[in-house]
């Protein structure tokens, strides 16, 4: 019954991995440890291909979800993986890793030391 | 939509479905069973000993083919087909701009659907790519069938065919739940007697099952 030479397995499994049955698996595995697979170990490479596809297809739930993209983007892979490039080669740090530097009165430059927390002082007695 | 079309419709719809489940099968686990003649085979992924003997069958099939005057390496092969007129180099050189292409056109398809354009600016981007995407396989598949017959290309496929002919156990026996594995054949020479229909449907799932985990 199966054409060998034509079926696509892997393209297959990443259709699968975009489902709401596996979405839903993939969700609570993160969250209450439910397993995906028979195997907990010794995982094949169309295993590990397949996690990675519920991944990004969670991703791509979550931006649907906040409204970053429209959901015409799940209208087909062409779609799918050209956003997510272009979401990745411009995804820029949440906060800047490298110190800011303002120059000062005598014109050298200084490093501004300020936290991008705010720290409270405890009130006395604790 | 005539009888006919509708008909062709269903049937691409069930074919669908049973691929659907097929790979379902196939991600359960690193295990896979399945049914040919009647008969009960699986496959398993190999093990560190299985990887080991198919190490040793890759030395001793590459020195067999080293002996051979008539089998050659790719590099040999490229410059033959070069004197032929066949420019391999080039053909690779052709893919690589040919990505840079898709990456540009995939780049500013994301940026339209980030800044949520009409569906009808998307779709001038898909066909684009869709374009490229048909030159790349028509490429890959003349560069394929090429250098199909590299000494490179032969001990690859004899890995497959050795780590398919390892990995798959028959069902024997089977009581209640339990069944009783055996090897199906007696040697490698057994198996590639084997009809075409059961080395076909071995050779397909072992190299799924152990696909990454054995070097070719």
């Amino acid at each position: 019954m199966f054409n060998y030479q034509t079926l696509n397995v892997y393209k297959t499994a990443r259709e699968l991995s975009s489902k709401n049955y596996y979405q839903v698996i993939y969700t609570n595995a993160k969250e209450i440890g439910l397993r995906i697979f028979e195997n907990t170990i010794d995982l094949t490479e169309i295993q590990i291909y397949f996690l990675n596809y519920l991944n990004f297809y969670s991703n791509l739930n979550t931006d649907i979800a906040l409204g970053d993209v429209n959901e015409i983007v799940r209208d087909n892979f062409i779609f799918e993986d050209a956003y997510t490039l272009f979401k990745y080669k411009n995804k820029k740090p949440k906060f800047s890793t490298t110190p800011e530097t303002k120059p000062n009165k005598s014109g050298k430059e200084t490093v501004r030391t300020t936290s991008q927390f705010v720290f409270r002082r405890k009130p006395d007695g604790e | 939509m005539s009888v006919e079309e509708e008909i062709q419709e269903k049937l691409e719809e069930v074919k669908k479905q049973l691929n659907l489940s097929l790979v379902e099968q196939l991600l359960t686990n690193n295990t896979h069973e399945f049914e040919v003649e009647g008969v009960k085979y699986r496959v398993t992924k190999p093990t560190f000993a299985q990887k080991k003997q198919i190490n040793t069958i890759k030395m001793k099939t590459l020195n067999k083919l080293l002996r051979d005057p008539e089998c050659l390496f790719e590099k040999d092969i490229i410059a033959l087909l070069k004197a032929k007129g066949i420019d391999i180099p080039d053909m690779e050189n052709q893919l690589k701009v040919l990505e840079t292409q898709k990456e540009k056109l995939q780049m500013s398809l994301g940026e339209a659907l980030a800044e949520q354009k009409t569906e009808s600016n998307l779709h001038v981007f898909k066909e684009e790519i869709e374009k490229i995407e048909t030159k790349q396989q028509t490429i890959s598949f003349q560069k394929a069938f090429y250098l199909e017959n590299t000494i490179e290309n032969q001990v690859a496929v004899e890995i497959y065919c050795y780590t398919s002919y390892l990995i798959t156990e028959k069902a024997e026996e089977e009581s209640g739940q339990d069944i009783k594995w055996a090897k199906p054949w007696k040697d490698y020479d057994d198996f590639t007697n084997s009809s075409e229909q059961l080395i076909n449907s071995v050779t397909f799932y072992a190299t799924i099952i152990s696909q990454g985990n054995v070097s070719v």
